[in-house]
């Protein structure tokens, strides 16, 4: 295609360029979007895998603070519970899954990170 | 202006190039999100997965310290997790333990005083085994028997 206009070209080669450019401009702005798409897609997942990995972190300390308590002898009530509440440093909710007077030695209990949609951990622990 | 011979543009062949390129770049990209997303996803569930075959553990050894320090009956109740015991607590997937109890002498072992068992955490339908651990049942200070864990061999999860 020639690089500049004369006074040869016809008026069907003279839309041309502007065809070939709109085209261009629309291929360029799809493919962009899409790559800015994927883009932000990808911050929005490694945002969520930074959180679970967080809320990971968070839940397995947890659950070593409640190993390390429920190891004490007298941490467990006559029926068998473990007593709660049991301290752990993060902020995470323990609350009893077995129901309370029937654990008879052995519990289930569940850690849930507060303000945070990481599905909960469940965990069982046995009285010493 | 004159063209001349040779300088034919390769615009179509760089276009198509670019765009190749790009959508390699994009697909990537997407993919990797999604292998990080579901990553993320397995990694819960095998976590969860590793807690509970913990518990499904200390649950046996509950069970046998009951067992145990149950008074005597004639006959002596079947011991429990003889034969592979499903796991209550976990039903996302089947965990099931089996323990196996000493050779020689009484439940308690020899001379009653002291029974190690062997206990074995797996998944009897992925036929994968999660943990065993070696748990010696020894008298504590009020009489009865407690669970001493002597060693505990987990299955490496990520």
């Amino acid at each position: 295609m020639p690089v500049g206009r004369d006074r040869s070209c016809t008026s069907v080669e003279g839309g041309e360029t502007l065809i070939e450019v709109l085209i261009a401009i629309a291929i360029i702005g799809i493919v962009a979007a899409a790559l800015v798409g994927a883009l932000l897609t990808s911050l929005e997942g490694s945002s969520a895998n930074q959180r679970a990995a967080q809320a990971d972190g968070a839940l397995r300390s947890a659950a070593a603070d409640v190993f390390s308590s429920a190891a004490a002898p007298s941490a467990w009530d006559p029926s068998g519970c473990l007593s709660v509440p049991v301290q752990v440093r993060e902020p995470v909710t323990v609350t009893p899954v077995t129901p309370a007077g029937s654990c008879a030695g052995f519990e289930e209990l569940e850690l849930t990170l507060d303000g945070s949609t990481a599905a909960p951990l469940h965990i069982w622990v046995r009285q010493p | 202006m004159k063209r001349t011979r040779g300088e034919d543009g390769a615009a179509l062949v760089l276009a198509l190039v670019v765009v190749l390129v790009t959508a390699v770049l994009g697909l990537a990209v997407a993919n990797l999100t999604t292998t990080s997303v579901s990553f993320s996803n397995a990694s819960a569930s095998d976590r969860q997965l590793s807690y509970a075959a913990d518990g499904a553990a200390d649950w046996a050894i509950n069970q046998v310290a009951q067992a145990l320090n149950a008074p005597p009956s004639d006959p002596p109740p079947p011991l429990p997790c003889a034969s592979p015991e499903p796991f209550p607590g976990f039903t996302a997937t089947t965990l099931t333990v089996s323990c196996q109890a000493p050779r020689g002498g009484d439940r308690r072992g020899n001379g009653g005083s002291q029974a190690t068992y062997v206990f074995t955490v797996t998944d009897a339908v992925a036929q994968v085994t999660y943990l065993n651990t070696t748990v010696a049942f020894a008298p504590g200070g009020d009489g009865l028997l407690h669970g001493v864990v002597q060693s505990w061999a987990e299955r490496p999860t990520r």
